[in-house]
């Protein structure tokens, strides 16, 4: 019952199954997979039980760093089941607190490897995008270089995005996380071949030994590496905040990430009634693609009296039907051993409990609350740490070119400051840039051009209304004030305010106005205008490079509100299909109807004459049609469906439902 | 079900104990390690350092940025001793001493 055969974006590669043994007992799942996932699958959620209390514990983090998810593998404690995979004839057993070693020790020793002793000119610890950016940038110098990275898989988190990146066209916006992971490996794949690069997967940093320049890792639970290199770019990540609240550690509570690496890496679904806690970027994301893996969403609490992720992102998952309950948080999840439920509450500016506590039932819930960045190594190194709340936790100070206090080590991604995957990727070049050239690699004329090039764009990222903690965040992080690489805006941009039902997604009617074409045009011009619902400051451009005809003007700043020459827009759609926020919209009022057309990514796949439900920016069903066009105007399973709606509906309904059945 | 409201899932501490302690006056993370196992767990601290952090400054009103986070020791996740010890051969149960208190003593 958990497990997603088809997926709108997605496709699962299940080519063996294997044969294992859950408590003796057989199950089936395919090779390769987690231990963690293949239980999901079979709907095994606990995976212990704890040492203290004797509570059932499933998985919390999904990708080897919780360490919630022990369990007894072939004989051997406390293995990390999210990140083992699965394999054929495997022994699995639910462990109790510490869990007891198997008689058969030497079983449980004989897949021990001698030691391996490594040399590198450069080490990258985690390779998610600023690591793989990083790997890059040095190996283009003539770097020598290794990659270690403790997931399976190599690409981080974005290996479970199936949305569409923002920020610049040239740094991959509109262009789904999944795929940009894939051109990243793929760009990698050559020194792979040549020999300037060594990756090791599956393998983790365990400790840094300043005084010997070494570090330790291990891979596999089977080999110890020792690895002294030269300088090391550290770009290890982040984990969700635990969040404390009555039964917060039921089985059933994840952290949202967790629950994107088993329903987008593996296809496994956690539950399918899913509470979400935080609307930043990450709860809102989640809560769309739990949408599309056929999931329902009941509610996404937040303490904050707006969201805090991108407005389109809300906008997104508010037409489906989803509720934003602002300034309310997550009281107590009621289960016995998993999730049933949870009380929610709202609270006041100051953080009290208010009004009556109000309950949801679901089978999961999903902890979007922040990330902490995974700093230990930094912390063994000596480097100079500093407490930088607006970038997630502590985090080490560095200089322009990205080094610590300790000469030897580098920063890049989340772990230098929670921020999203197109600032890491440009983070991890600049890393790469300057370790190449510590190393002598690159000329002092290209150096600087190319870090000037990076910080140039790295400063249009931040540039936007959203941005404003990570800047302010930012002005701490750095050994040196403001340079003439990093800028601020010169004033600071603050998110807008606006009424409360704006702050939860949905376009208030005064906006509503300024986005509707002229009337005057738009009644003449077949095929239709474009409607952008992007008010708010973010950089992004897919909607104006995407654009044939220049209908949507050229950005002056890449954060700006996109702005229209509709004598241009002939409504073709291609923005549409574009878009990351999935915000623009045409439609045609030059017929008896207007014809509506929207992006379309949910199952089921949209036809020609399939009926539809036709929801408003709150998802209420205000009208049924059919659809009488689909396009998929780029190949990427982005659907352009064309809906007739009655005109005076035109500026209200922005999503279809197709309906199969009744 | 009990009210629990767990800061440390490995070490099962509740943050009711923590705020206990820091009562007490023990407002270090290290000192709650050592008292409370925060921190000692397999994740070494990533899930609940902050929220003890958060205690700990609320109750002594000191900010976060300006406490110590408690010591980082390696390894950063749990070993197999097989895999660091001299020689890979079978363990056996044996702890260095002898049973023999004559020869142990020296």
């Amino acid at each position: 019952m958990y497990i997603i055969n088809d997926h709108p974006i997605l496709q699962f590669s299940r080519d063996k199954k294997v044969t294992f043994y859950y408590n003796g007992r057989p199950l089936e799942w395919y090779e390769h997979d987690p231990i963690a996932v293949a239980l999901h699958a079979n709907g095994i959620k606990v995976l212990s039980y704890t040492k203290k209390y004797h509570r059932p514990r499933g998985f919390f983090c999904a990708i080897g760093k919780c360490s919630s998810c022990f369990m007894i593998v072939d004989g051997m404690p406390n293995v990390r089941t999210c990140i083992t995979p699965v394999r054929e004839g495997m022994q699995i057993q639910t462990q109790h607190g510490l869990g007891k070693f198997s008689e058969n020790l030497s079983h449980v020793t004989a897949r021990t490897e001698e030691p391996l002793n490594l040399q590198t000119e450069v080490l990258v610890v985690g390779g998610g995008p600023a690591g793989l950016c990083a790997c890059l940038e040095a190996l283009e110098s003539g770097c020598s270089v290794t990659l270690v990275d403790e997931s399976l898989q190599l690409g981080g988190q974005l290996i479970k995005q199936t949305h569409k990146f923002f920020g610049s066209s040239q740094d991959f916006a509109g262009v789904r996380g999944i795929e940009i992971a894939k051109i990243l490996q793929q760009r990698l794949s050559p020194h792979i071949d040549s020999g300037q690069l060594k990756v090791f997967s599956n393998t983790s940093a365990v400790a840094y030994y300043e005084k010997e320049n070494l570090l330790l890792c291990e891979q596999s639970e089977r080999r110890l590496l020792l690895i002294r290199p030269e300088t090391i770019i550290v770009s290890t990540g982040a984990m969700e905040k635990f969040v404390p609240f009555v039964g917060n550690d039921l089985v059933g509570v994840y952290g949202a990430g967790a629950v994107q690496t088993l329903m987008n890496v593996y296809g496994v679904l956690p539950g399918k009634k899913v509470l979400m806690v935080g609307a930043g970027n990450i709860g809102l994301i989640v809560s769309y693609q739990l949408l599309q893996a056929g999931a329902e969403v009941v509610a996404i609490v937040e303490l904050a009296p707006s969201v805090g992720g991108y407005w389109v992102h809300a906008a997104k998952v508010r037409r489906l039907n989803v509720p934003i309950l602002l300034k309310h948080t997550v009281k107590k999840v009621i289960g016995e051993g998993e999730v049933e439920g949870a009380l929610i509450q709202q609270v006041d500016d100051e953080g009290n409990f208010i009004g009556e506590e109000k309950y949801i039932g679901c089978d999961t819930v999903c902890l979007a609350a922040g990330l902490s960045p995974t700093v230990e190594l930094f912390w063994q190194a000596n480097c100079e740490m500093v407490y930088v709340n607006e970038l997630g936790g502590f985090v080490p100070k560095r200089d322009l070119t990205l080094r610590t206090s300790n000469p030897r080590l580098w920063v890049a991604g989340d772990v230098a400051g929670i921020e999203e995957a197109t600032t890491a990727m440009l983070e991890g070049r600049i890393a790469g840039l300057s370790v190449a050239r510590n190393l002598g690699k690159i000329d002092e004329e290209s150096y600087r051009k190319k870090l000037e090039n990076y910080w140039d764009r790295l400063n249009q990222l931040r540039m936007g209304e959203t941005a404003y903690r990570i800047r302010r965040g930012l002005k701490q992080a750095f050994f040196e004030q403001a340079s003439s690489l990093v800028r601020f805006p010169e004033e600071e941009i603050y998110p807008s305010q606006q009424d409360e039902e704006f702050q939860s997604g949905v376009l208030s009617q005064s906006m509503v106005n300024i986005v509707s074409p002229p009337m005057d045009l738009w009644k003449k011009k077949k095929g239709g205008l474009v409607v952008i619902e992007c008010p708010q400051k973010i950089p992004c451009d897919p909607c104006h490079t995407n654009c044939p005809t220049g209908a949507i003007l050229p950005f002056e700043n890449i954060n700006d509100v996109p702005k229209i020459d509709y004598s241009k827009c002939t409504g073709c759609g291609l923005c549409v299909a574009a878009c990351p926020g999935l915000a623009c919209f045409v439609i045609d009022m030059s017929g008896e109807q207007a014809i509506l057309k929207l992006p379309y990514e949910m199952l089921p796949r949209p036809a020609v004459g399939d009926r539809v439900s036709c929801l408003d920016r709150y998802g209420r069903e205000v009208a049924r049609s059919r659809i009488v066009v689909v396009q998929e105007p780029r190949k990427d399973k982005t659907y352009v469906v064309h809906v007739p709606i009655p005109k005076e509906l035109a500026m209200h309904v922005r999503a279809a439902k197709v309906i199969r059945d009744g | 079900m009990d009210e629990k409201i767990f800061v440390c899932r490995c070490e099962e501490v509740t943050l009711e104990e923590v705020r206990k302690y820091i009562q007490m006056g023990f407002t270090s993370f290290n000192e709650l390690k050592r008292l409370l196992r925060v921190g000692m767990g397999p994740c070494q601290g990533r899930g609940c350092r902050e929220i003890v952090l958060r205690e700990i400054s609320k109750a002594t009103k000191i900010p976060i940025s300006q406490l110590n986070p408690g010591t980082f020791r390696p390894p950063s996740k749990p070993l197999r001793l097989g895999l660091i010890g001299p020689d890979r051969q079978e363990p056996q149960l044996q702890t260095g001493m002898t049973s023999d208190p004559q020869t142990r003593s020296g």
